[in-house]
């Protein structure tokens, strides 16, 4: 009897287990691309990383100081990279390069162990996705994440082991890992300098080009409060970008752009260059969240997951498909009209459907096929595979339904389709300033919050473009002291929530005590090379010892 | 003992002597002699440091230090945690206090900015607080004073460093005494002096500070010149003490300030500025200057929706107050032969120096405000106000980034009908270089030493929001209340902040030049740099005037050098930007030239590339993969836009059209790059 009994049990586990190991195993089909004639939703996966706000880059950065804040930017790269290479379709952008630190890096340990114990498991669920060789990526990424760093992208990046920069330069080279903005930080554009924006960009450009030999094509000033002619058409267009997106414009401004369809311009920010200095500019219809309707995929976000397996409860694939497509039509109709017919927010998603059905949905907000669906915001991405696992779900299912077109993509892709649309797009000069996002809201306060910390970055920008003069008469020492302290200092100074003065107060003082250290620096730079013009007797002198050091060189090589 | 160059010079033939056993009498003397120059050598570059003046050796001196750091860095750190301070590079710099010192022990030649090797460096000059310039006259040493300009065109200025003694004279690198002034020290100074020194560095300054010593200097283009102050001799003219009349001696008549173009008037009772008047170029005008702040909103809406509160990202005030001294306004008035100085105390907690060079044209502003009052429960915002009777029909314009001029329209925007809800807030703009008005004769500038916020209220006034202390938080994210404060011994006051901006008065179409040319100086200030001599062999010893461009070479007033940096040897990166917009200026806006071969001597240039701005691609490339988007309504013929043209790789001439910006790679020929 107890012997029959467990028999029973044993085959009904055996039939439950194997029936779970059948439905388990699916394959998401995420190639689609664009499609001519349907609404075409872009899939633009991305994080938005402060490069000080709240806690300082340094805390951003290893994850520290998580009761203001649970963030660590590490947690994001790291998971990033098998999340994208489980699938070639996957595509991803990212926008803070950024820059050295001073703190120690131990804090993150823990909280680290504790991440890669996690990403263990994960790798075990992606197993099936992966080749053998991508696999052994994965493991050798979770080892070698012990070895902090430092940074955001930049400082992940000079840590990682040959291999994994190989790896990394080939999701870039295929165009997945896509960097965008790329200068060290997204900075703002109020309170800036040009020389500061046009020194930061720099530095984050040249960093890119010297590891990946690529050169960003997008703006991306998503949450600067309010936007520049200059950014327009001396960071965006002069710099070679083909567009330019961002979040925060007047929200009277916002209601008539979307209503007129002119929320994308084109914006000759210049009165001097005009159309030869015009860039291609989109603002997003609300912010650069994803849409309403529950597409926040962390970790412990309480969105709806696609849940597809039959054989469970919850099964909600045709729910989450339709929320898909009533986000779409709403970024489309988002002030209730669709085809000019009143579309009252009390229909359901029946009845939406159905009249969506009849009629193909046409972009309304934005002129033509495709808008941009920007999924993700502030430090997400932390454990990267919750978010593409939704995703993969959810383009395979809605190309399934087929009534609106969702695909993996990109600033660029998207650019590119609006580009090919050949359409007329309204003209935009002049700026976005002030910024209100509602009645009795000017966000013109900042333009002088934290006037001491203003006046230090504009100091600090004269003396580092002195410094560099003399650095150059003197000869650059690689090894140091040199500028290059001074630069990213004044490279994350720049950021929307630094010089701004819209940060915490223990935050301004680390912006602060990196621009002092800085600046020691340069001053030991700027000392040497007065010294050196004074001491000779010709112009020639500080070259000459130089000239002296390189023969010694020689002789003995 | 002092070795003649010839000596030096034969350094590297004695120095072989060193690694030979020695059984000559001229070897040893050559080792001797050879050490001692090495010696010799190392205290030239020390002299900059003002630190090898001690006998114990500077391995003591070194340890010292070292002890007196840990002492100091937990003071400093806590410092730095606590708040950021009042022109904030003094707070850091004992946040880093250590490393400075580690700079020293290594004998690193000269100090930048100001210097003392010592105690570190000396980055408090903004609060008169400078130990080597204050006590670098004891035992008949002089003050050198290397100053170096990173403009591109030659620069005639006035320095300011502090002093402790009256009886000083400054030459030049001729040995020619020039112009000098002497300004005592406000209470106000002094009192802000002792304050933050304290607070930075735990400690009173001892050292009694008594003047500011300024002097006219002339810097070449891209170089330095240098001047050496020193204790005036009976045979010497000293510099001018300047003549002081304060508000205690009774002031019948009117205050005129300015001895050169530009007067300032000031009404003899209230002391408020009534006049401008400019003698060249004829402005006359009334105009008022004058301070107020608006109470920041609490917040508390009936409609909790609506509810908003003025904090570090929002401005929304709720009602505005002058203010005003409760008694007479204190003043003070400061003459001298290089400038005058009209010192107002115009409330117990902002003070103003207002400041007129002989050689300018325009009014410099110190103020000084904080710590703002809020044991009345308010938060304030203070502004300042330049009040005129010009008729500027609701238009006023601001910079975008420091760059492009754009026209503002009061309660207007270019892309919808505005809805007014906020008639302050709602009409103000960011300013990075300056704000400016105009009328049909004339226009007024300011121009600032930070970002600000600024706007035009009234037709005739503008207005800059100089500092804010807030109470309750915007409900924007940040979760803090924007509050800064300082403390000493855990005594907190309120942040004070000092800054600078600039004022001047044209006639239509003629300001352009001075915001443009002027405002490129107050970005780039001259720099300056300290040592120390004993008697006069600085001058005979060293290179007293540089420029790293041809000698015979300036670039024009309507250029700069935004990025001059080496990549690595023999590469650099190049920006030349052109400061006016087309049609701001009649002489300036036009298309301008710059020759790389002057900008570079003495090098060969082997290969310059046009590079896009942030120098990752090449410029055509850029040009040749540009989209071409449609544009509504573009039909209308657009004005021909002007570029300089491609660079002659011969000529190796830049053209530059106006706010045009050109960066460029630049290849040396390295072995000609250092031949003789």
């Amino acid at each position: 009897m107890t012997r029959q009994a467990l028999l029973f049990l044993f085959y009904v586990v055996l039939f439950l287990v194997s029936s779970c190991v059948e439905s388990e195993y699916k394959v998401y089909n995420t190639s689609q691309g664009i499609v001519p004639g349907k609404l075409n939703v872009h899939l633009v996966a991305h994080t938005h990383d402060d490069v000080g706000w709240l806690k300082t880059v340094d805390q951003y950065y290893v994850g520290s100081n998580n009761s203001i804040q649970g963030a660590c930017v590490q947690n994001i790269l790291d998971s990033l990279i098998p999340a994208l290479l489980a699938d070639k379709n996957r595509k991803f952008i990212y926008v803070e390069q950024v820059v050295k630190s001073l703190t120690s890096p131990k804090k993150c340990k823990r909280k680290l162990l504790a991440m890669s114990a996690l990403r263990y498991s994960g790798a075990a669920t992606l197993r099936k996705f992966l080749s053998p060789n991508a696999m052994t990526v994965i493991w050798c990424l979770c080892d070698i994440s012990f070895q902090l760093v430092i940074a955001f992208f930049q400082r992940w990046w000079r840590e990682q082991s040959e291999a994994m920069q190989q790896v990394v330069r080939q999701l870039v080279s295929s165009g997945q890992l896509e960097f965008i903005n790329g200068g060290m930080s997204m900075h703002d554009e109020a309170v800036t300098h040009y020389i500061d924006m046009i020194d930061q960009t720099t530095l984050g450009h040249r960093f890119i080009k010297n590891e990946f030999g690529v050169t960003p094509r997008i703006g991306w000033q998503i949450d600067p409060f309010g936007h520049s002619a200059v950014q327009a058409y001396l960071l965006g267009a002069d710099v070679g970008f083909d567009s330019l997106f961002f979040g925060r414009i007047d929200y009277q401004d916002r209601t008539k752009r979307k209503n007129e369809k002119s929320l994308e311009v084109i914006w000759q920010g210049s009165r001097n260059f005009r159309s030869s200095a015009q860039i291609f500019a989109g603002a997003f219809p609300k912010n650069y969240e994803p849409p309403p309707g529950g597409f926040y995929f962390e970790v412990n976000d309480d969105s709806p997951i696609v849940q597809d397996d039959i054989n469970l409860f919850d099964y909600n694939v045709q729910d989450r498909v339709n929320d898909f497509v009533a986000a779409a039509v709403s970024q489309v109709n988002r002030d209730g009209y669709l085809h000019g017919r009143i579309f009252p927010a009390w229909l359901d998603v029946y009845e939406c459907n159905v009249f969506i059905k009849r009629s193909f949905i046409k972009a309304n907000i934005t002129r033509t096929n495709h808008i941009m669906w920007t999924m993700g915001t502030d430090f997400k991405y932390q454990y990267a595979h919750t978010w593409f696992r939704q995703m993969d779900k959810l383009i395979h299912y809605v190309n399934m339904d087929g009534r609106v077109n969702a695909l993996y993509s990109t600033p660029s892709i998207y650019t590119d389709a609006k580009y090919a649309a050949n359409e007329f797009w309204p003209l935009k000069i002049d700026d976005f300033f002030p910024y209100a996002d509602r009645a009795n809201a000017y966000w013109t306060g900042y333009f002088s919050s934290r006037p001491a910390l203003k006046r230090y970055v504009r100091m600090m920008s004269g003396y580092y473009l002195a410094a560099r003069q003399l650095e150059f008469f003197k000869g650059r020492s690689n090894t140091g002291p040199n500028t290059d302290s001074l630069a990213d200092a004044l490279a994350i100074a720049q950021h929307h929530d630094a010089v701004t003065g819209t940060e915490k107060q223990h935050v301004a003082d680390d912006y602060a005590k990196r621009l002092s250290i800085g600046h020691m620096e340069a001053e030991g730079v700027v000392a040497t090379s007065l010294a050196c013009l004074a001491d000779s007797m010709s112009y020639d002198g500080c070259n000459r010892a130089t000239l002296k050091f390189q023969q010694a060189k020689d002789l003995s090589s | 003992m002092y070795y003649s160059l010839s000596f030096c010079q034969n350094l590297d033939q004695r120095m072989k002597y060193q690694f030979q056993v020695c059984r000559s009498f001229k070897c040893v003397l050559d080792r001797l002699l050879y050490q001692q120059a090495i010696l010799q050598r190392l205290c030239q570059n020390a002299e900059w440091l003002l630190c090898c003046r001690s006998d114990s050796g500077p391995n003591t001196n070194a340890l010292a230090d070292a002890l007196a750091i840990a002492q100091h860095h937990d003071a400093a750190e806590k410092l730095v945690a606590s708040s950021l301070a009042f022109l904030a590079e003094s707070r850091s710099s004992t946040g880093t206090q250590d490393s400075s010192h580690k700079l020293s022990a290594e004998l690193n030649p000269v100090q930048a900015h100001v210097s003392k090797g010592r105690p570190g460096r000396c980055p408090l000059l903004n609060i008169s607080y400078c130990p080597p310039t204050e006590a670098a006259f004891a035992d008949g040493k002089s003050l050198v004073v290397v100053i170096y300009n990173p403009l591109g065109w030659k620069r005639e200025e006035v320095v300011r460093i502090p002093v402790s003694t009256q009886k000083v004279t400054v030459k030049d690198s001729g040995g020619r005494t020039i112009d000098s002034q002497l300004l005592p020290l406000s209470n106000a100074t002094l009192s802000i002096r002792n304050h933050y020194v304290k607070a930075y560095l735990g400690k009173t300054p001892s050292e009694a500070l008594k003047y500011w010593l300024a002097f006219s200097a002339s810097v070449p283009p891209l170089g330095f010149s240098t001047y050496v102050v020193s204790i005036a001799k009976q045979t010497d003219a000293g510099s001018t003490v300047s003549t002081v009349y304060s508000s205690e001696q009774s002031m019948t008549n009117n205050i005129e300030i300015g001895q050169g173009n530009l007067k300032l008037l000031y009404s003899a009772d209230g002391g408020k500025l009534t006049h401008y008047v400019n003698n060249r170029n004829l402005v006359t005008a009334t105009a008022e200057q004058s301070y107020s702040y608006y109470s920041g909103y609490s917040g508390t809406d009936k409609d909790p929706q609506a509810s908003q509160a003025s904090g570090a990202y929002v401005f929304r005030p709720n009602g505005s107050s002058p203010i005003k001294s409760e008694s007479q306004v204190q003043l003070t008035v400061v003459r001298g032969p290089l400038l005058d100085e009209l010192r107002q105390k115009l409330s117990p907690w902002i003070t103003q120096i207002t400041r007129v060079y002989k050689e300018k044209e325009h009014a410099e502003v110190e103020f000084t405000v904080g710590p703002i009052p809020i044991d009345d429960g308010i938060g304030k915002e203070v502004i300042t106000q330049i009040t005129t009777s010009m008729k500027t029909n609701k238009t006023f314009y601001t910079d975008s980034n420091g760059r492009d001029f754009i026209k503002r329209i009061r309660d207007f925007r270019t892309d919808w009908d505005l809805e007014v809800t906020e008639p302050i807030a709602g009409n103000y703009y960011p300013v990075n270089l300056g704000i400016y008005m105009q009328d049909n004769t004339t226009e007024l500038s300011v121009l600032v030493d930070r970002s600000v916020g600024g706007s035009s209220l009234v037709d005739g006034q503008m207005e800059l929001m100089l500092h804010r202390r807030l109470i309750y938080d915007d409900k924007r994210g940040v979760g803090e209340v924007l509050n800064e404060t300082v403390c000493v011994q855990n005594e907190c006051e309120g942040l004070i902040v000092q800054g600078k901006f600039y004022l001047k008065m044209d006639q239509l179409g003629e300001g352009a030049k001075w915001r443009r040319t002027v405002g490129q100086e107050i970005y780039s200030p001259l720099l300056l740099a300290f040592a120390e001599q004993d008697g006069d062999n600085w001058m005979n010893s060293h290179v007293a005037t540089f420029s790293g461009i041809d000698s015979s070479y300036n670039l024009p007033n309507n250029v700069a050098i935004i990025t001059l940096q080496e990549h690595e040897k023999g590469k650099v990166l190049l920006r030349l930007a052109h400061l006016y917009e087309t049609g701001e200026d009649k002489d300036y806006s036009v298309m301008t030239s710059v020759e790389l071969k002057k900008l570079f001597p003495n090098k060969k240039i082997s290969k310059v590339t046009e590079m896009n701005l942030s120098a990752n691609q090449e410029r055509s490339m850029m040009e040749k993969r540009k989209l071409a988007w449609k544009v509504q309504g573009s039909a209308e013929a657009e004005m021909k836009v002007v570029r300089g043209g491609p660079v002659d790789p011969a000529k190796l001439v830049v053209e530059l059209a106006p706010m045009e910006i050109r960066t460029f790679l630049i290849d040396f020929d390295y072995i000609k790059m250092f031949g003789s």
